[in-house]
């Protein structure tokens, strides 16, 4: 493998790549043979078929012009060829791809690029996630340098790229492009009404935002009443104290589940997202006052084994 | 002095550390000590100087706890605000306005036990109160109907620290300034828990008992706070029953006054509410603090060892009969029950006579009750028929804002009072909840 | 500074004035809750107490030193008509002592302060070696004067 990295290639000359599909000098370094099989050997394929098949013979490009090139002879079954040169390395699916991303390289290095933040943001896959996919176990490093290449292929600028530049780059694209996952854009409904769902700890809460006085009910009741503690007030309206906007907004906030302080930080999360509704300008300064981010942690679950998550029993040596 | 870099200042930031080295007080005079601080000349001092703790006496906790301090030195004085006047408490132009309360007035308020130890009337210099909406609305409409000689029967009702109790202070000031007798039952629970003494009442059928040492002291009360009023008016009934030597034109002080001994307490206070009762007497105000504990059965127990129901006691029977519309009241009278949420185990006859009681203020179809639940209380009913229920709602902007810049003249509001904070601090008060203000204003100073 | 206290009524000051009250000719200070002193004769228990107290409108929290003398000669009186303190411990004891001098088997188990009720005896018999002896609740009351 590592040949192909440092451009040693063995097997390019009777592969039929990129380079070598549309030229026919190249073919002259091919080596004498006669006829070439096309028939593969389908790992996958039943095999009952071989036995019976005739291989059909066509006669190569390079012999002589005299020679019939319509003419197909029925011969009995020689012996099957795979259909890859790579198929006798350890990474043939992995090898073929490199190759021809090596190649198209080559082959464009001519075009004209873009510089790399122009360039349309692409999901590509990881080392481990293209191994998942093909199967194989590609080599790290071989992996980096085939990315590089790649990379650089993507640069070409998009009015000039190739299809077959595409294709080759195929294999190392996720299939879904996340970057171009545009969040949906939260109406504000015919009421005025904007609406933010958050959630900390084992708590929801929904928060419908309108424009008003700083009025805010929680399930139906005033802020004191729906927490006892004021620290948990000032928390579930931190994000419009902090902007400012507590005497421009109205809230009615349903919540549920958890205790108080889960209830209320998913309140202040559920405010600050429909607050961004009605001000989408709003939302770094909410990032900053930290109203934005949901925060994952969860009540870690108890092992067997375990008094707690992680508390062990008390254990004496006999 | 600790060096510069010792743990205790990198652990506490200090102001003393920003300051120049030479106004850095030192321990070891105690007199240069920043007036800022005292835990300098608390450090000063030896050990074997200190007193030995002594554990207080027996009542001494309790009157600890339930004390009323209704001026503080240390607090700064508000200067600018006026004095309350009769004429303010009904005047809608005077909402969101703060008033001191006379002297004499809160002399009077305090004899008959209106302000609570809840209250945090400690916090200020003198004792001041804001002219609320509810205030003007309510005194209002009740002034006015006194005047033309009707009898207001009311229950105020409302969340918890909305100002239930407040308005009931503001009612009984009003009363006062207006010249009415006024009597108040400071907490309702006192009556029933079976924490006072109780005797039966001879000659009473139903059995009726009555509060001797309780009733003596809100007689006295009642007599020390009215005693310009009741001084001016002359006895017209006979009272051959009561002990000492009456003669006829013996004032109604002189009536309150006339026993100190518990045991006549029920029969004088019963004769001076007959006397109160005569046509052209003053009008009367009774309010009762706390009126959910007394619409159940007390914790009394009679002579045959059953539990007295709280209308067989004569103080609350009084109370809930003039409330329920049975006393005629030829003067004109206010009956204020004050409902209570902080102590209050929810007793579902109370709600249910309340709710009709305000569909019949709307004038909307009385809701049925509920035909399986068959503890409901006839007695309850009955007390509860007809009151008017005022709910007591929270406050405006204006009003929070008022009563903030009133804080922070007082010094126990630390922050500048804009819209801004007022705004923020109407909210987290769960729209503009009194009570509620006050905790998350004034939490750090609250004794 | 004013500090008004909230009090029903003045215990201390009743206490200084009556320095002893006498309950059925037993010497009791007049601090003592009525009930306490009700439950210190043998044979009154928290019922029997509650309902004399309600007997004379005695409420709970009472003590002794503000019940005024009448209610105190009343509730001498009503002591004095029950079979209480000695009288009621006698009958206790005579029981026994019946037992006992039958010669029974439950007679046997007071007398060694074991379990009468065939209760086993391995543990817990605390109650049984407290209770059951021949001089059940004591000797003769020796209080006061």
């Amino acid at each position: 493998m590592s040949s192909l990295r440092t451009g040693v290639r063995c097997l390019r000359d009777i592969r039929q790549t990129a380079t070598t599909a549309t030229s026919n000098a190249s073919l002259a370094y091919r080596p004498k043979q006669a006829f070439r099989a096309t028939r593969s050997i389908a790992t996958t394929a039943p095999r009952s078929a071989g036995e019976t098949t005739t291989t059909q013979i066509i006669p190569s490009d390079v012999e002589p012009v005299g020679q019939d090139s319509s003419a197909t002879v029925q011969i009995p079954y020689v012996r099957a060829v795979p259909i890859s040169p790579s198929y006798f390395s350890r990474k043939p699916v992995f090898n073929d791809a490199f190759v021809v991303v090596q190649d198209l390289a080559r082959k464009y290095a001519r075009l004209p690029i873009i510089p790399k933040d122009k360039v349309t943001p692409t999901a590509w896959r990881t080392k481990e996630q293209y191994r998942l996919a093909i199967g194989e176990h590609a080599k790290g490093r071989d992996y980096a340098t085939c990315m590089k290449l790649a990379k650089r292929l993507n640069q070409i600028h998009p009015d000039l790229m190739p299809e077959e530049v595409k294709a080759g780059l195929l294999p190392f694209k996720r299939e879904v492009n996340y970057y171009l996952n545009r969040p949906k854009i939260q109406p504000i409904d015919q009421y005025g009404r904007s609406h933010g769902v958050g959630k900390r700890k084992s708590s929801t809460a929904r928060a419908w935002v309108v424009e008003g006085a700083g009025e805010v009910l929680v399930n139906g009741k005033p802020l004191s009443e729906a927490f006892g503690r004021v620290h948990d007030r000032e928390s579930a309206v931190w994000g419009m104290k902090l902007t400012e906007r507590l005497d421009k907004y109205n809230v009615w906030a349903m919540v549920e589940g958890g205790g108080t302080t889960g209830q209320a930080e998913a309140l202040a999360l559920a405010i600050a997202k429909a607050l961004c509704v009605h001000e989408p300008a709003l939302r770094n300064p909410l990032r900053r006052a930290g109203c934005i981010t949901r925060d994952p942690r969860k009540v870690e679950r108890k092992k067997h084994g375990h008094v707690k998550a992680r508390k062990m029993p008390t254990w004496v040596k006999r | 002095m600790a060096a510069a870099n010792c743990w205790r200042c990198l652990g506490r930031p200090s102001t003393q550390r920003l300051l120049a080295p030479s106004s850095i007080p030192s321990f070891k005079n105690p007199t240069s000590v920043a007036a800022f601080t005292t835990s300098a000349t608390f450090l000063a001092k030896d050990d074997n100087q200190e007193r030995p703790i002594e554990a207080p006496g027996p009542g001494e906790r309790k009157a600890f706890r339930k004390r009323i301090q209704l001026s503080n030195d240390n607090a700064l004085k508000v200067s600018g605000l006026s004095e309350l006047e009769a004429q303010q408490l009904v005047d809608p132009t005077a909402v969101g306005q703060m008033a001191s309360l006379p002297t004499g007035l809160v002399d009077q308020l305090r004899t008959i036990e209106a302000f609570k130890p809840t209250q945090n009337w400690g916090l200020f210099r003198s004792p001041h109160m804001l002219v609320r909406k509810d205030t003007v609305d309510f005194l209002g409409d009740m002034t006015k109907r006194i005047a033309n000689k009707e009898t207001v029967r009311t229950v105020i009702e409302g969340e918890r620290g909305v100002g239930k109790s407040m308005l009931g202070l503001q009612t009984m000031a009003a009363g006062f300034m207006n010249k009415m007798v006024v009597i108040n039952i400071p907490e309702a629970q006192d009556l029933v828990e079976a924490r006072t003494d109780y005797s039966y009442i001879p000659r009473t059928t139903p059995e009726q008992f009555s509060h001797p040492s309780y009733i003596l002291k809100l007689l006295q009360a009642l007599r020390s706070a009215n005693e310009e009023v009741l001084s001016k008016e002359i006895i017209k009934l006979e009272h051959i029953h009561l002990p000492g030597n009456l003669s006829r034109n013996a004032s109604l002080a002189t009536l309150a006054n006339v026993t100190k001994e518990p045991e006549f307490a029920w029969p004088v206070f019963n004769a001076l509410w007959q006397e109160l009762l005569q046509p052209g007497r003053p009008p009367i105000m009774f309010t009762l603090d706390g009126l959910s504990h007394i619409m159940r059965i007390s914790d009394y127990r009679s002579p045959s060892f059953n539990l007295i129901h709280a209308h067989d006691f004569a103080l609350t029977r009084l109370f809930v009969e003039a409330l329920g519309g049975k006393t005629h009241f030829p003067n004109g009278a206010a009956i204020v029950g004050v409902m209570t949420k902080g102590n209050w185990l929810k007793d579902k006859s109370v709600e249910k006579a309340l709710e009709q009681a305000r569909a019949a203020q709307a004038e909307l179809p009385i809701p049925e009750r509920d035909a399986y639940y068959s503890k409901y209380d006839e007695r309850v009913f009955e007390a509860l028929k007809g009151v008017e229920v005022f709910d007591v709602k929270s406050i405006s902007k204006l009003e929070a804002r008022s009563l903030m810049e009133y804080w922070a003249a007082s010094g126990v509001l630390r922050m500048r009072v804009d819209e801004k904070t007022v705004s923020e601090r109407w909210t987290l008060a769960g729209n503009g909840v009194l009570g509620e203000l006050e905790r998350v204003s004034l939490y750090v100073s609250r004794l | 500074m004013v500090i008004t206290t909230y009090d029903g009524y003045d215990l201390q000051k009743t206490s200084l004035t009556i320095l002893q009250v006498f309950v059925l000719g037993i010497n009791f200070h007049p601090q003592k809750l009525v009930k306490k002193t009700l439950e210190s004769f043998y044979s009154l228990g928290p019922q029997t107490s509650a309902r004399i107290m309600a007997k004379y409108t005695i409420h709970p929290l009472a003590r002794l030193g503000t019940l005024p003398v009448k209610t105190v000669t009343s509730l001498t009186a009503e002591l004095s008509t029950m079979t209480i303190d000695n009288d009621a411990r006698r009958i206790v004891q005579d029981n026994i002592k019946r037992l006992r001098d039958m010669g029974s088997y439950r007679g046997r188990r007071h007398a060694m302060g074991l379990p009468v009720r065939g209760q086993q005896t391995r543990n817990q018999i605390v109650t049984a070696r407290k209770l059951n002896v021949l001089d059940r609740g004591g000797g003769d009351r020796i209080r006061g004067t």
